[in-house]
């Protein structure tokens, strides 16, 4: 168990090394420097390469990529251009907004998804079945940013059920504490304040769960369907076991496997469809930041961001991996 | 008395009609019939197949000009001015006082160019990738194996960056434009494709036609080519044709994110789409056609791949 | 006095329909008894219907699609009586581990995967004992032992993966016989087991059904297993019964000559070294459907003009020796052989 987790552990190490490395010379190869986006239009050529200088940015780009890995193992990230603010302490400051709304979408996909799923494939062919396939079909097809606009517009601006931007009412007096609003709230009581931090989730979370919930939803029915025509299913019943207990041990623990693996794979595309959700509610995560980022050139950013959340779409899979093991004894043993 | 090669007929004739199916057929004629019966593959190809003819007649449907700002004075979006659908103009226009069904029309060529090139291209590059990395795999001994970890390794990074980013980067290397976005959202493709491939690939490997056919000594490019991969093609051409729905729906998201096409005299969907959620309170209809559009083309692609999966799978076959 | 039999089984069918095609008939109104402590073998090749008649009495048939027929009448445990095919589902789950058991043909995927052995034992006991927590496991451990299981306390906590082909046979048994059914269904236990542990398998299960007074139906494609084992045997053909006798009676006088011709194909000691073996030509799907005539004709050495006018009647042969031929191997009483 312990050399399976090491074994893991040790492969995710070179794919986060060659990601440093491809990003790095991807980033630098990016047209028009930061002494475009930095300087004002009628800036002089001398003082676009006095800039170029002063940022190191002329030195040889091996010697470039030396000096940042080692800050990188410093925790040094470089500055954001933008702000003049180290890049780990953006990070940081914009990860909790993002964190929660992916929390919030995955809790949506997760919560809806399963049982929704399960339902399809005990009645397939039914009604349910066919309203879960067609649903899931139009979420997958339906551009998150329209439907993040649609939601706005009919839940929000027209109802006025749910507010329609920012991640807490501007006026509330919250205290803060970790920068997940909705934890803040509940850790200082502060009932009301998490109470508007949740329903400002709602929608932006319910708008980026659409792909996830969709993808559980037929991944799970897929899987159930499968594992009801294995021969362990048909044993269950020949012991005349009850319903209930066939439906949680015997059919959902084996039918949740590969569910548990995509749930994994989805996290990425999570952090990254809250590129689009973030900038409809102005929610001003880490999504909207990087957005920024590419039109101003704010290299270190770009870097520090992507690099950041590619490392943490790894340690979400390494710990899925993880816990797949502790779900599937078969895999321990190789 | 009948004759004993009388009786046989007989016998042959009864055994026939119990034995009602055919046995035999090839997989993909099997499943081509399979399909004709599928309602959902008929709805999807008659989508996708309605999209390919407005596509390609374009000019011919279109009623008017799609850039002529033929009524450019009845619009006016900053007094929230706008003209709905009516005889003249079946989808209205738009805001500068174009005919919105002529954009409409003019813009699925656009759209099915940025889908196919971009699937194709992710097909190109991922089905390379991952064809060589599995036939390294099964065929290539122990350096062989060690190829097919370094590319895999390659294929996790492009799978940790999660695609839109990659797209973004992308985008922002290559500066704004159509070619833009096809590359990038191509290039997202890339891994999906790579590592079905390369799975097939290797559940094949084991097959024991493959061991047969090593056994006889038959050459490994021979295997690879003539054994392996035509029996590998089944899950990726299914993605292939799910690549076609998500690679529209990509280049939408890249639009609204300003990295689409700036040129405003060819018309897309994505961009269209983008372009409209500045009237959405005022001119829904703007936003609604389009994305309604691209939501009807991406799910007859989905439920046309769908169907051929379901279709070549055996194990969901009845 | 005659007490009724522990599980009548009167012409029972199972057909499959199907969407816009001709059903499949499964099973075709086939009867047969079985009594505590006595083992019935239901012989024949693949796709004669016999596993689905152990699916359709232990009720577990899909409920969608499938159209069956007949009576199973099984003497309760408390007294009574109740026909299987007709009892409630509610019902059915009550009796299926506790009063009927049944042990399956590929044990590696009969067992969850993700579940210990220990617990998948114990499951049967909690639902029809109430018997829970240490005291299952402890009874579960009994029961590995009872089947031959060495060092019960540590195989408990190990999954189906980590056990031998063999063992979880052994540990099917176990789950099978924990509530000491009175009727035992067997479909193929050994088919996918080595040629030795087979033997062991076959020991334990008769041994299980003497000291119980179980009543075990063994199903089984193989006439070599069923020679050392069971007291009466049915072989069934293409969905319906074409002999039936007591063990010694029908390999004295295999009368149909489907039987004559499995046994004429088992490789036996005592025979000859240059008498050949004699297989069955064909296969299972060289027949055709009873109406049009006897289903093994296609097949037949003996076949004739008459072979074909439908389906042709059960006849009696002695004591209990049923077969359905018109041209048998053996002379009917009271009728002259063929001879050919």
């Amino acid at each position: 168990m312990l050399r399976f987790i090491t074994r893991r552990v040790l492969t995710a190490v070179p794919t986060l090394f060659g990601l440093s490395v491809l990003l790095f010379f991807w980033v630098r190869l990016l047209p028009g420097g930061p002494e475009y986006a930095l300087l004002p239009e009628d800036a002089s050529a001398e003082q676009r390469a006095a800039l170029r200088r002063t940022m190191g940015l002329d030195d040889p780009i091996l010697e470039q990529y030396g000096r940042f890995v080692l800050q990188l193992l410093q925790g040094d990230m470089g500055t954001s251009l933008q702000t003049g603010r180290p890049v780990l302490t953006e990070f940081l400051i914009k990860f909790p907004a993002t964190a929660e709304l992916a929390a919030m979408a995955m809790l949506f996909a997760v919560a809806i998804g399963i049982p929704l799923g399960y339902l399809a494939a005990r009645r397939r062919g039914g009604p349910l079945d066919a309203l879960a396939v067609g649903g899931s079909l139009l979420g997958i097809c339906t551009p998150v940013f329209f439907l993040a606009f649609v939601l706005k517009l009919v839940f929000a601006e027209q109802l006025g059920l749910f507010p329609s931007a920012f991640r807490q009412s501007p006026g509330l007096d919250a205290t803060r504490i970790t920068g997940f609003f909705v934890v803040d709230g509940i850790a200082t009581r502060e009932w009301d304040a998490a109470a508007d931090a949740l329903m400002h989730l709602v929608l932006p979370g319910l708008a980026l769960s659409s792909i996830p919930l969709a993808v559980i939803v037929r991944m799970t029915r897929a899987s159930v369907i499968e594992v009801l025509g294995e021969d362990y299913v048909r044993t269950a019943e020949a012991k005349g076991l009850h319903r209930g207990t066939i439906r949680t041990r015997h059919v959902l623990r084996n039918a949740m496997l590969p569910v548990v693996t995509a749930i994994g794979l989805l996290s990425g595309s999570l952090l990254a469809g809250a590129v689009l959700t973030e900038s409809v509610f102005a929610f001003g995560g880490i999504g909207e930041f990087i957005y920024a980022a590419t039109q101003t050139r704010d290299y270190p950013v770009l870097l520090g961001f992507i690099l950041i959340i590619a490392t943490v779409y790894v340690l979400i899979n390494l710990l899925v991996d993880i816990s797949y093991s502790l779900l599937d004894p078969r895999v321990r043993v190789s | 008395m009948t004759s004993r090669a009388e009786r046989i007929d007989r016998l042959a004739e009864l055994v026939a009609a119990r034995r009602e199916d055919g046995a035999g057929r090839g997989v993909w004629r099997e499943a081509f019939t399979r399909m004709r019966r599928d309602p959902m593959a008929i709805t999807g190809a008659a989508v996708v197949g309605v999209f390919l003819l407005v596509a390609v007649l374009g000019e011919l449907i279109a009623p008017y000009s799609p850039t002529a700002q033929t009524w450019g004075t009845e619009v006016f979006p900053n007094r929230n001015v706008f003209v709905g659908p009516r005889a003249e103009n079946w989808l209205g226009l738009d805001n500068l006082g174009r005919d919105q069904f002529s954009r409409m029309v003019i813009g699925a060529r656009q759209t099915l160019l940025v889908g196919v090139v971009a699937a194709g291209l992710g097909f190109t590059a991922g089905a390379l990738l991952g064809g060589v990395s599995g036939a390294a795999h099964t065929l290539g001994g122990r350096a062989g194996r060690r190829i097919d970890t370094v590319l895999m390794r390659l294929t996790d990074m492009m799978l940790a960056l999660p695609t839109l980013l990659l797209a973004v980067s992308i985008a922002a290397l290559l500066g704004q434009g159509l070619t833009t976005v096809m590359i990038a959202v191509g290039a997202a493709q890339i891994p999906i494709f790579a590592r079905l491939l390369r799975g097939a690939m290797i559940a094949q490997g084991g097959r024991d036609y493959v061991l047969a056919a090593r056994a006889l000594g038959a050459r490994r490019r021979r295997i690879a080519l003539a054994h392996i991969l035509p029996n590998s093609m089944g899950p990726v051409l299914v993605q292939l044709t799910l690549s076609l729905a998500t690679a529209i729906i990509d280049a939408a998201a890249l639009s609204y994110l300003g990295l689409g096409n700036p040129d405003p005299s060819v018309p897309e969907w994505g961009t269209m789409l983008a372009d409209a959620q500045r009237f959405l309170g005022g001119a829904p209809q703007l936003a609604v056609f389009p994305a309604l559009a691209i939501i009807v083309t991406a799910l007859g692609f989905t439920l046309m791949g769908e169907a051929m999966r379901e279709s070549l799978d055996p194990r969901l076959r009845k | 006095m005659t007490r009724s039999p522990l599980l009548d089984v009167d012409e029972l069918s199972v057909a499959f329909t199907r969407r816009r095609r001709r059903d499949v008939q499964a099973v075709d109104r086939i009867s047969f008894s079985l009594d505590e402590g006595r083992i019935t073998g239901l012989v024949g090749e693949s796709g004669c219907g016999k596993s689905v008649t152990s699916l359709a009495l232990m009720g577990l048939l899909p409920a969608r699609g499938v159209r069956v027929g007949g009576t199973a009448r099984f003497r309760l445990g408390g007294g009574g009586e109740a026909d299987l095919l007709a009892l409630p589902p509610a019902r059915m789950r009550d009796l299926r581990g506790s009063e009927i058991a049944m042990v399956f043909q590929d044990p590696l995927s009969s067992l969850n995967p993700v579940v210990p052995i220990g617990r998948q034992v114990a499951e049967v006991l909690t639902r029809h004992r109430g018997v829970k927590g240490a005291a299952a496991r402890d009874q579960a451990a009994e029961l590995l032992d009872r089947v031959g299981i060495p060092d019960p306390g540590r195989r408990l906590r190990e999954y189906p993966h980590e056990l031998s082909g063999g063992m979880r046979q052994r540990a099917l048994i176990a789950m099978a016989v924990a509530c000491r059914p009175r009727l035992l269904i067997a479909d193929e236990p050994t088919t996918a087991l080595d040629v030795t542990i087979q033997a062991q398998i076959l020991e334990l299960l008769s041994g299980l059904v003497a000291e119980e007074g179980t009543a075990l139906l063994m199903i089984t494609h193989d006439l070599g297993v069923v020679a050392g084992l069971c007291d009466e045997i049915n072989v069934l053909y293409s969905g319906r019964t074409v002999e039936g006798a007591e063990r010694h009676e029908l390999f004295a006088a295999p009368t149909h000559p489907y039987t004559a011709g499995l046994l004429g194909s088992i490789p036996r000691l005592d025979a000859p070294r240059d008498e050949p073996l004699t297989p069955v030509r064909g296969t299972v799907d060289d027949a055709i459907a009873w109406d049009d005539g006897c289903a093994f004709a296609p097949r037949c050495d003996r076949f004739a003009d008459d072979c074909l006018g439908g389906p042709p009647p059960m006849r009696e042969r002695g004591a209990g020796h049923r077969f359905r031929c018109l041209h048998p191997t053996e002379p009917a009483p009271g009728e002259e052989s063929e001879g050919r």
